[in-house]
């Protein structure tokens, strides 16, 4: 009877203690490794939106935020960071118009990321007169002025940067100040320091890949797929590792096995980057481009970008927009990128004495590039330079034989013809 | 890069920057629908592809194509019923090619995709592209099944994928897998458009499950709340089940008393309140308890104690008959006066263990109300509407009871009858046996538990 | 990079967005892809969490009274069992310990920590452990770490103290590390002389609810309570002496007080054409003494520059100065909670963080205790204010140390130096209001509400406690994310507790008065 139901309670009462007991005492137990992981990925950006969410009006916070998103964009290549990012930094502005300086790191980082080098410049200039002794400033100052073309004043904004925060963003932009200059040796030390202070996994791995193009470019195929492979160890998802990678199949004779990765790696991430990269292969491979080049085109027509449209076009035949898209790309940055490709646009288009000029631009930093090199070897011989041109050839093959999958073959043709 | 509305919005602020990042057109988000059946899981599925992977898949023909990209879509999903995986088929497949940024198409495929079994516990895993760069999005709704706290939302933030959402304070949705508990689903009586039951219980049933949910309850909404708890608890009552069956045959097949239904309408209340609240926290507090295999344990409990409480009723009447085969015919003790010792008063420990039995399955709706208001941070609202549906269970049983006891004392002849045909306490004793030993069974087997008790 | 209120703690977790984001890089595009192939995007805020000093302790070893204890922590907010992840000390950088004895804000004393990596893994795994670790020279541990350690006196000769004390290791899980006791115990490196060191993973030591200065700030306290950096791990850099090696001229009975400051440097790099240099100067990128002074004093603009200024430059940092006499939150704590800020300047700021509190220079805090002119043998006119955390030794160890220091006549704790166990947020926030002058605030004085640490301190070296190593959970930042209802108390299991009390209880009493009344029949 009653007795029961007393019984019942007791006994379900005690059963009841026990289990709240024991999930009080593993409540501790370890989350799922994905879990943590994933709790430790948005740490950051949570705290700041939390800390958002509780006081709106932080301009501070919100220029963090916005800088920590643009973050998040190249590191994740989710591109909808930057959109939040402009947001974010927008919103910091408002409610603090004057003398932002978090704000304006952050708006000229989402610049350089979208090529638009100007504005970036503009943007640390602002940041730089209110916080003179922060680090980022200088980074995205550098960025900038390198991208612009005024390598000297890059290399004193890197210098800065340097000598206010020694790590991973100085180190890795004193590599690519280095490389520029020609100096391979300090550019791999300075990679090499960068490596040794990055912490984080995508670090890493970026320090990893540019190890590994800098063995590549300088024709160390050994080295450079030792550097792509430790970056996959570290995430093997990287897309720029496998593309790497993919590059050293294809030189050492594996064909079909780099088309194949690369036909993944457009699948996963179509970068005109990589989409014309894999053109280029095809065609090498005695296959058709034409659905890849296809693919650029309307990716131009999204989003511009002269410089790589200009090559596209060079390599499609199309001499005249070749030539049109490097003016307009000179037109707004002389970086020596764009020296070399309106150089070898003007050879394309017969005009080889400018060409030369330019050509000699693109070389007058010193890097150590051997498609500069090719061009400029092309464009001599085109002059009649014969000897200078077989010269400049040997030199470009002695560097990287593998520096282009067309070009390499035609420059050495182009040498043998030459002798 | 039209896909993403916000991107949209940063074009207008900043026609300036129309060169979007190159990053931007390359994106395929996704959307997942689930619908849990209580018999099926269906997955409407939305792939909204930008501008570039469009390019680069443009399908040669259109026509085959949606049925294709779908059934490689329902390769890619997995759904797992209560830890097995069930196979996905397609059940329809539509692609459209809306325009994006520079008139360049985009790419918009639609799928529903089926798995035939639903159970305890649903598990949703997309795969299909997953490889791609873009918003992940799963919402979750149960038909003719509650969704026990669902980790992802039951409506759509992006509308199917068709505007983003431009909270600066959040991080785009990546939700490429969900594991639901389903309410009791296949256990017990369903919440929501309960089986069988007229369509108004189901409609109070969502009602009652809401109020939990209500954000700040007035003095005036919990009131509402627990009036309507009350009513539920009656109504549910009414439904078949909770031993009603069992009760009847009991009081009429032995000499039962107005009391004696008041007892076992307590019992039932006693028991159905400690019940969800104990089943209920229980599960709050640990997950270390699956709902619905304690929710099954019951079951085989209740359903042995039905048939314990048989066999004794088997064992008194089998005695009796023979006495009163001897002539040892004796009055139907209207249930007064203690140690009787006489068999044919209704002894109070069956009564109590019949309203045990009765309660001892919590309803889901009870129980889905309690870990609504728990996971809310407004427990003490739920246990009180809880006590109010016991209560009302208790209100619907006992007048039952009572009207019973009542029809029996009326019908004299029945009566005499009765004690004339002294099989009749046998054959319901057998009745209750045979129903509590089925009980027992069907709970184990997993089956089916409550229903019919 | 810096926000204004959360200061340096919060600006270090925005770096490590990049840290966490390995996760969320795998399956996606990946860490390096980036567009085109002319501008390379290198992470910008990268973060430098292994060089960031966030917290320096000096304290008289309560169980050896005649030394005194120094402790460094550095890169905050590691997470415990997180799988491959382990956080080295970088071996390009200088952890150092400072000690200013004589009051001319330079280093007289520097201990130094310099970091050798021992990495057995090669190329084809990045694991930390292969299986589990039960000592320092397990097998297991395919990666670890010996230091040097150095003292450097002020014209810059140094003695070796240290050539290849071991590191505890990144503590990795129960699995890996069984017994991380063990390996503490086996990295405390005894110092000829009876100083010992131990460097390695412990329990991050400070504790504090963070967003208290935003929630002040938003007028609404009632949320404080929670412990960001519980569960988290930091790397711990450990030294007990005797007082006479800190002591100037080696007295300290005459000279008891010292400075005390950590700061972190790493090399730079030299670009110049032709004068290329892959390990350039030495630059200073962490520095801290007090507590809290980059939440609460530094400006945001400045944090950058403090962390690279040494302390005899601060007094020639205009803005600096004038922050610590003219602080911000006392006027909005007034706007906002009606609690009176202080009037006029707040010399006696200026003591507590920057001259030391004493009576000797015109303060007006009315107490001698912690600034180097205290000591007999320092010349006063030589003093140069600077922002040290200053430590009388010869207070001796408080029997009951109470978590508010100096502000309840516990002269042990902070701002007199600075113990593990002392709530230096509520002190700070306090002080601030002007407590040393006028007594306890009691609008504030629940302060954060975090008032120890989630683990207890030792009771022997190293004092802190012992790494976590169960992953972070409910505990972190992400309640801040979704904060719980119910004020953090956990509402299902209380009531589950209370229920189960309630049916034993209740089945109890039926029991006993059923016996009592109504002896069974059968």
């Amino acid at each position: 009877m009653l007795r029961l139901v007393a019984v019942t309670a007791v006994v379900g009462g005690i059963a009841l203690l026990i289990t709240t007991v024991t999930s009080l005492s593993t409540s501790d137990a370890p989350a799922p490794a994905g879990a943590v992981a994933e709790v430790a990925a948005h740490r950051t950006v949570s705290a700041l939106q939390d800390k958002l969410r509780r006081t709106p009006s932080d301009a501070g916070a919100w220029a963090a935020l916005g800088s920590a998103y643009v973050e998040q964009a190249r590191i994740t290549g989710d591109p909808s960071y930057y959109e939040k990012a402009r947001g974010a930094l927008d919103t910091s502005l408002r409610h603090q118009p004057e003398g932002n300086g978090f704000a304006s790191i952050g708006l000229g980082a989402l610049a350089n990321a979208r090529h638009d080098f100007a504005a970036a410049r503009d943007h640390a200039s602002r940041a730089q007169a209110v916080l003179p002794d922060t680090a980022e400033v200088y980074g995205v100052l550098a960025d900038a002025l390198t991208q612009l073309g005024m390598p000297a004043e890059a290399t004193a904004a890197v210098q800065r940067m340097l000598d206010l925060e020694p790590g991973v963003p100085s180190f890795t932009r004193a590599a690519y100040d280095l490389e520029q200059r020609g100096d391979v040796p300090g550019a791999r030390e300075a990679l090499e320091r960068a490596l040794a202070a990055a912490g984080a996994a995508p670090d890493v791995v970026f320090c990893r890949y540019h190890l590994g193009e800098l063995a590549f470019d300088n024709g160390d195929l050994d080295e450079a797929l030792s550097q792509y492979s430790q970056g996959l160890v570290v995430d093997p998802r990287d897309v720029m590792s496998s593309q790497g990678k993919a590059k050293v199949l294809f030189a050492r004779g594996s064909v079909d096995e780099a088309l194949r990765l690369y036909s993944e790696l457009v699948q996963r991430a179509p970068l005109p980057q990589l989409v014309h990269e894999h053109a280029t292969m095809l065609r090498a491979a005695g296959r058709d481009p034409a659905p890849q080049f296809a693919v650029l085109e309307r990716q131009f027509a999204l989003a511009p970008d002269d410089l790589a449209a200009s090559a596209v076009a060079a390599d499609r035949g199309d001499a005249v927009s070749a030539l049109r898209l490097a003016e307009a790309e000179w037109g707004r940055r002389q970086h020596v990128l764009v020296a070399d490709a309106l150089a070898w646009a003007l050879h394309l288009n017969g005009r080889h004495e400018e060409a030369l000029a330019f050509a000699d631009r693109a070389v007058s930093t010193g890097w150590h590039n051997a498609g500069f090199l090719y061009h400029r070897g092309m464009i001599l011989a085109a002059l009649g330079r014969g000897d200078e041109a077989a010269g400049v050839l040997d030199e470009a093959l002695r560097i990287n034989p593998h520096f282009s999958f067309v070009d390499a073959p035609r420059a050495r043709a182009a040498l043998d013809g030459l002798r | 890069m039209k896909v993403l509305g916000l991107v949209l919005l940063g074009l207008l602020l900043f026609p300036a920057q129309a060169g979007a990042h190159p990053l931007g057109n390359f994106t395929v988000n996704h959307y997942h629908g689930i619908t849990v059946h209580p018999d099926r899981v269906t997955v409407r599925a939305v792939v909204d592809t930008a501008e570039i992977p469009t390019v680069q898949e443009r399908p040669a023909e259109v026509v085959g194509y949606a049925a294709r990209e779908c059934a490689a879509l329902s390769r890619a999903t997995s759904v797992e019923v209560d830890g097995r995986a069930v196979p996905v088929e397609v059940r329809s497949s539509a692609v459209e090619f809306p325009p994006g940024d520079a008139g360049l198409p985009t790419t918009r495929l639609t799928c529903v995709v089926e798995a035939g079994a639903s159970g305890a516990t649903v598990a949703v895993r997309a795969g299909y592209r997953d490889d791609r760069v873009g918003w992940r999005e799963m919402t979750a709704v149960g038909d003719g099944v509650a969704l026990l706290d669902p980790p992802v939302p039951a409506v759509s933030v992006t509308g199917e994928l068709r505007e983003y959402p431009d909270d600066l304070l959040a991080d785009p949705v990546d939700v490429r897998s969900v594991v639901l508990r389903v309410g009791a689903g296949s256990s017990a009586p369903v919440v929501g458009t309960a089986v069988g039951g007229p369509s108004w219980v189901g409609a109070a049933t969502r009602a009652f499950t809401s109020f939990a949910g209500v954000r700040d309850p007035t003095p005036w909404v919990g009131v509402l709340a627990v009036l309507l708890s009350l009513v539920l608890g009656a109504g549910h009552a009414a439904l078949p089940g909770h031993g009603k069956t069992v009760i009847a045959a009991y009081l009429a097949g032995r000499a039962g008393t107005p009391r004696d239904a008041l007892v076992v309408g307590a019992a039932v209340t006693v028991t159905h309140t400690a019940g969800v609240l104990v089943v209920g926290l229980l599960i709050s507090a640990t997950s270390a308890v699956a709902g619905d295999a304690v929710l099954r344990w019951l079951g085989v409990v209740s359903g042995l104690l039905v048939a314990v409480i048989g066999v004794g009723l088997l064992r008194t009447s089998l005695r009796e008959r023979r006495s009163a085969l001897v002539g040892h015919g004796h009055g139907h003790g209207h249930g007064h006066g203690h140690g009787h010792g006489h068999g044919h008063r209704v002894g109070r420990s069956g009564l109590v263990g019949m309203g045990v039995a009765g309660g001892l399955v919590p309803s889901p709706s009870a129980l889905v109300v309690l870990l609504g208001a728990v996971a809310l941070g407004r427990t003490w609202f739920g246990v009180l509407l809880v006590l109010g549906y016991g209560l009302g269970l208790a209100v619907t049983l006992t007048a039952v009871g009572l009207v019973l006891v009542r029809l029996r004392d009326r019908l004299a002849a029945v009566e005499r009858l009765r004690d004339r045909f002294t099989a009749l306490p046998v054959i319901t004793a057998a009745l209750v046996l045979t129903v509590g030993l089925g009980l027992a069974l069907r709970a184990a087997s997993g089956l089916w538990v409550s229903c019919a008790l | 990079m810096s926000t204004p209120l959360t200061g340096r703690r919060a600006a270090k977790a925005v770096a490590l967005a990049a840290v966490g984001a390995t996760a969320l890089a795998t399956g996606l595009l990946g860490a390096s892809g980036a567009a085109a192939s002319s501008h390379r995007e290198a992470p910008l805020i990268a973060g430098d969490p292994a060089v960031d000093n966030t917290d320096v302790y000096a304290f008289v070893s309560p169980d050896h009274p005649d030394t005194v204890t120094l402790i460094a922590n550095f890169s905050p907010f590691q997470e415990p069992n997180g799988g491959p992840n382990f956080y080295p000390f970088a071996t390009d950088a200088r952890y150092d310990l400072n000690v200013d004895n004589d009051g001319d804000a330079r280093a007289d004393l520097t201990y130094r920590f310099t970091f050798q990596n021992d990495d057995r893994r090669g190329k084809s795994t990045f694991l930390y452990n292969n299986g589990a670790v039960t000592s320092l020279d397990d097998e297991n541990l395919l990666f670890r770490q010996t230091y040097a350690l150095e003292l450097v006196d002020r014209r810059g000769a140094s003695t070796k103290l240290v050539s290849k004390g071991r590191v505890a290791p990144s503590n990795t899980g129960p699995k890996s590390m069984p017994d991380y006791r063990a390996l503490r115990d086996q990295a405390i490196t005894p110092i000829q002389g009876g100083a010992k060191a131990y460097v390695g993973q412990a329990d991050d030591s400070f504790f504090l609810d963070l967003r208290v200065f935003d929630l002040l700030y938003g007028g609404d306290l009632s949320e404080v309570g929670q412990d960001t950096l519980r569960g988290f791990n930091a790397n711990t850099i450990a030294l007990q002496v005797p007082k006479a090696w800190l002591a100037l001229k080696g007295d300290a009975k005459r000279n008891p007080v010292i400075g005390v400051w950590g700061d972190t440097e790493r090399r730079s790099m030299e670009l110049s054409p032709g004068r290329y240099r892959a390990h350039g100067d030495w630059v200073q990128v962490s520095r801290l003494g007090n507590p809290l002074v980059n939440e609460v004093v530094v400006p945001a603009g400045l944090k950058d520059r403090f962390n690279s200024l040494t302390p005899d430059q601060d007094g020639r940092v205009e803005e600096l100065v004038d922050r610590v006499a003219n602080p911000e939150l006392p006027a909005l704590v007034e706007a906002i909670y009606r609690v009176p800020a202080p009037k006029g300047r707040r010399d006696d700021l200026v003591e507590i963080f920057l001259t030391g509190i004493t009576t000797e220079l015109g303060g007006p805090i009315k107490a001698d205790l912690n600034s180097q002119v205290l000591n007999a043998d320092v010349d006063e006119r030589e003093f140069v204010p600077s922002e040290q955390l200053r430590l009388n030794m010869a207070v001796p160890p408080a029997a009951e140390p109470n978590r508010l220091g100096v502000l309840v006549k516990d002269n042990q704790g902070f701002p007199n130096g600075r113990r593990l166990s002392d709530d230096v947020l509520d002190i700070g926030l306090q002080a601030l209001e002007g407590a040393a002058v006028n007594g306890v605030v009691e609008a504030l004085a629940a302060g954060d509400k975090v008032d120890a640490n989630e683990n207890a301190f030792e009771k022997r070296f190293p004092y802190v406690a012992l790494p976590n190593n169960t992953a972070v959970n409910a505990g972190g930042t992400e309640v801040a994310i979704k904060p719980t209802a119910g004020g953090g108390v956990p509402t299902a299991p209380l009531l589950s507790g209370l229920l189960a009390i309630l049916l034993i209880g209740a089945g109890a009493w039926v029991l006993r008065h059923r016996v009592q009344q109504d002896p069974p029949t059968e």
